[in-house]
């Protein structure tokens, strides 16, 4: 045979067999057996079997050829009723009804099996013999006396499975499942196990430059979301190319812990590290990198958390990448709580319900028991699972610890408030009384990015896209602190370009977070908060003065020779950042500025520090998968080249992995866009 | 695919009463000969030993059918249910496993045949009634049959791999099993290689 054995090494290797079900066919069939020959020993007859041998010996006669007519007629229309109105309650399509009424009418198999006619409803008129049930029994059957049709293996096990083996069933219906999947007949009848194409996003275009002379004031809100990485991340592993919307270039760099020199005290809660190197992708220009590093509270002097789960359980949900992650993912972050912390769970699912009452997290095992038990069906009330929640959050209010309601789902809010502003001045509301809103985002394919993004900026939380339980790990344990304990909010930044060496600059990302120039000083302009230990980088691609311009000079403008106010003090310095910020209590805003000097430059691009090379890395690849505008010639195995040489010591290995994801899309991106 | 099914079903089941009504018996070196004969005399001792032997091979050969650890455990208790009857009607022209395995594509195809109807209908009820939880996939041994070529095979071409290449069969036997002629069975392995060997580029676009 080993001509076959090219094709015996691509089969599957089978599960063993469960000891307790082999022993329980065993003994079933040994008691059958018995049965049969204790019965041939005694020449014992039931009376049933006599019956039934002769009924089927007996020529049939005109009258009685009408008979089983009439009663397959009733037991196919019975089977059609009972078919029809599940499909219609599963929402099937009406092909699975003809399926039955096919098969009932050509008698293939012993159909309406005494099992399943328990769970159909009386019939209307009782004066109706019940179909079917006698007369598919006895013929089949045909062995002698007490044996029950082949079916009785599945009758048996439905009624021992409804109620005592929960969690067998659940196989059972998993398979279901997946087993519309190599059969392309029954495929279309079953939902589609993931929905594709359906994720929506809030595409902006990349930043153009701007020509310092005109505005020489950049204003964004920091932006500590990761969301974006990840989704990209579940769509490459998939060999498709996320699509250029769901790509938020800054979400991508932020997404890598960089080693910046950090603050010393939480009043002045940040630090800023910059460096200005040449540009990789695009000769005589240069980045400028501006990395924040907010301070890191200390583990025992971090406040209590109040925490409220507010956890989808819609059947959506119901896939292995959703509920099960999502369970996975607060077991996790329940190992980082301690006693003096307070978890509460509420789901929503057609209607929102309180699973679990505020609890001291030090309670695991009744925690997990809850967790546990979580189930995914119904539609989404989203809206009253959110009030219901900070209403929870409300009640076990401590105003010196962090109060946060913990939002999983997987997308849209589809019955209750669905009007996205009203339930963005809920959130807002909820915010100013201090209860924060963060939501962790899972699944793929309805994943709604614009409206969870939008949800977690008006709450004042982060909005993370768990795709994998590493990444669960990642947000939930490893960065449980910085997610859950804010050190400042309303976090803006502001960079003023000096005209007299910058011409031109452009931000790399934050288009959704960009702000007016006067925003930033205004203290009522909402902004990202940043937790503990976070770091930020935003990268500027310049110009400077006499490089590679992107727009020429207006031939009506007067070329000013005065450039502004700059001294001779500061005339060489590149930038001034600013970064304002409220501490977590505090309703004023306090200021920290950095210059961009001729210190923090390099000559080189090797030269630039290992952090600043590999954002500029992660920058330029979000750039490529927005459709590389500004990347030039600049390629995936430029990426690669640069990332890997600024690698680093990289101890959780995201780098690393970063690196596979830059080959992933090198490979989906030669392939053609067939699928989503 | 159901009515094809259903007709290699029948084919089958026609094939093993042929076999029992020939009642030729060519001496066949089959270890399982004499055990065989003290089970179809009454000997209870011999059928569970049987049963014991060969229960790990249905269960193998009815999960790689199926993929299903839930559906493989019910088609394995219905064959050993079956075999009480069946076994009488074993006349010894094969081997008695190349003739039990025949019993097991045949259970297989009946059993996927009532899932596509009733079961579902069960299931889902039992669902509904918030008797039985909804799948959490933890099912990893799905996930790898799955992802393997079987799963893409349709039933016919996928009963002729998993006897020939999972069960060693050569292709006289699997023919014997499964009620075909000895080419079929060499045609069916020759088109399952070639759609294996080509399947990531031809199905790509079918499968998902």
């Amino acid at each position: 045979m080993s001509s076959e054995q090219d094709l015996f090494v691509g089969l599957p290797e089978p599960p063993s067999p469960a000891p307790e079900a082999r022993q329980a066919a065993i003994e079933r069939a040994l008691g059958q057996f018995d049965a049969r020959h204790q019965a041939n020993r005694q020449a014992f007859r039931r009376p049933l079997r006599l019956m039934a041998k002769k009924a089927s010996s007996i020529p049939p006669s005109p009258g009685r050829f009408a008979m089983p007519r009439v009663r397959d007629l009733v037991a196919a229309s019975t089977v059609l009723l009972i078919a029809g109105s599940v499909a219609w309650l599963n929402d099937w399509s009406p092909r699975f009804a003809d399926h039955q009424v096919d098969i009932t009418s050509t008698r293939l198999a012993p159909v309406p099996q005494p099992g399943t006619t328990v769970t159909a409803p009386p019939p209307s008129n009782g004066s109706l013999p019940l179909p079917g049930t006698p007369m598919t029994v006895s013929p089949s059957s045909s062995g002698s006396v007490p044996q029950p049709p082949v079916g009785s293996g599945t009758t048996s096990r439905s009624n021992q499975q409804l109620l005592v083996e929960r969690e067998h069933s659940a196989r059972v219906a998993q398979d279901q499942l997946a087993r519309s999947e190599p059969r392309p007949g029954v495929r279309e009848i079953l939902p589609p196990a993931e929905p594709t194409g359906r994720d929506k996003f809030a595409g902006a275009q990349e930043n153009g430059f701007k020509i310092a002379r005109e505005t020489p004031v950049s204003t964004f809100s920091i932006d500590v979301d990761t969301a974006s990485y990840s989704f990209a991340r579940a769509s490459l592993n998939r060999n498709v190319l996320p699509q250029p919307a769901a790509v938020r270039t800054e979400e991508f760099i932020n997404y890598f812990p960089y080693g910046y020199a950090a603050p010393t005290t939480a009043t002045a809660p940040f630090r800023t590290t910059v460096a200005v190197f040449p540009n990789p992708w695009s000769q005589g220009r240069k980045i400028v990198q501006i990395g924040i590093k907010g301070y890191a509270v200390q583990p025992d002097t971090r406040p209590r958390a109040n925490l409220v789960f507010l956890i989808d359980t819609s059947g959506s949900m119901n896939a292995p990448n959703r509920l099960p992650l999502v369970k996975q993912s607060l077991s996790m972050l329940l190992t980082q709580l301690d006693g003096n912390d307070r978890v509460a769970i509420v789901t929503y699912a057609g209607r929102a319900g309180t699973a679990l009452e505020p609890t001291a997290a030090s309670d695991k095992a009744k925690i997990l028991g809850v967790i546990e038990r979580l189930e995914a069906s119904g539609s989404t009330a989203g809206a009253e699972g959110i009030r219901q929640a900070y209403a929870l959050a409300e009640q076990n209010f401590d105003p010196n610890g962090v109060n946060r309601v913990i939002l999983a789902t997987d997308g849209d809010f589809n019955v209750g408030i669905t009007d996205r502003n009203e339930l963005e001045g809920f959130i807002e509301r909820q915010r100013t009384k201090g209860i924060y809103l963060s939501v962790l985002g899972f699944g793929m394919g309805n994943y709604n990015d614009a409206l969870m993004q939008a949800l977690a900026q008006n709450g004042n939380g982060v909005a993370a896209y768990i795709d994998t339980i590493n990444e669960a790990r990642k947000v939930l344990v490893e960065e449980a602190t910085s997610n859950l304990i804010p050190i400042a909010k309303d976090v803006k930044i502001q960079v003023e370009f000096n005209p007299a060496t910058v011409a031109e600059y452009r931000l790399i990302g934050y288009e959704t977070r960009l702000l007016n120039k006067d925003d930033f000083a205004n203290d009522k302009v909402d902004a990202s908060d940043v937790g503990s230990g976070q770091t930020v980088t935003a990268l500027y691609e310049i110009v400077p003065v006499g490089g590679p311009r992107a727009t020429d000079d207006l031939r009506y403008r007067p070329q000013t020779t005065d450039i502004g106010g700059a001294d001779a003090a500061n005339a060489g310095e590149y930038a001034f950042v600013k970064i304002r910020y409220k501490l977590p209590k505090s309703d004023v805003s306090d200021l920290i500025s950095t210059p961009v000097d001729r210190a923090s430059e390099h000559a080189r691009f090797e030269d630039a520090p290992a952090d600043a090379r590999f954002a500029t890395s992660v920058a330029a690849f979000g750039e490529l998968l927005r459709g590389g505008r500004h990347t030039g010639r600049f390629g995936y195995d430029d990426v690669l080249s640069i990332a890997s040489a600024a690698r680093g010591e990289d101890p959780f290995g995201y780098r690393s992995e970063f690196l596979q994801l830059v080959r992933a899309a090198k490979t989906a991106s030669a392939l053609p866009a067939s699928r989503q | 695919v159901s009515a094809t099914t259903s007709s290699e079903c029948v084919a089958t089941e026609s094939a093993a009463e042929a076999h029992g009504d020939a009642g030729v018996a060519p001496a066949i070196l089959d270890p399982d000969r004499e055990l065989v004969e003290h089970a179809v005399a009454g000997d209870r001792g011999a059928f569970d030993l049987l049963l014991r032997r060969h229960y790990d091979r249905i269960h193998r050969v009815a999960w790689r059918l199926t993929g299903s650890r839930t559906e493989a455990q019910d088609i394995t208790q219905e064959v050993c249910c079956t075999l009480v009857e069946k076994i009488g009607s074993f006349r010894g022209e094969a081997k008695f496993t190349t003739w039990l395995m025949g019993v097991v594509v045949n259970a297989s195809c009946d059993h996927q045949r009532r899932w596509a109807t009733w079961s579902r209908v069960k299931d889902s009820l039992s669902v509904l009634a918030d008797l039985a939880r909804p799948p959490d996939g933890r099912d990893l041994y799905q996930r790898t049959w799955l992802a393997s070529g079987l799963a893409r095979l349709d039933p016919l071409l996928r009963n002729t791999v998993v006897l020939v290449a999972g069960e060693d069969m050569s292709h006289g036997e699997a023919a014997r099993a499964l009620g075909v002629a000895e080419s079929t069975v060499s045609w069916r392995m020759y088109e399952a290689r070639k759609r294996l060997s080509g399947r990531i580029l031809m199905e790509s676009s079918d499968v998902l």
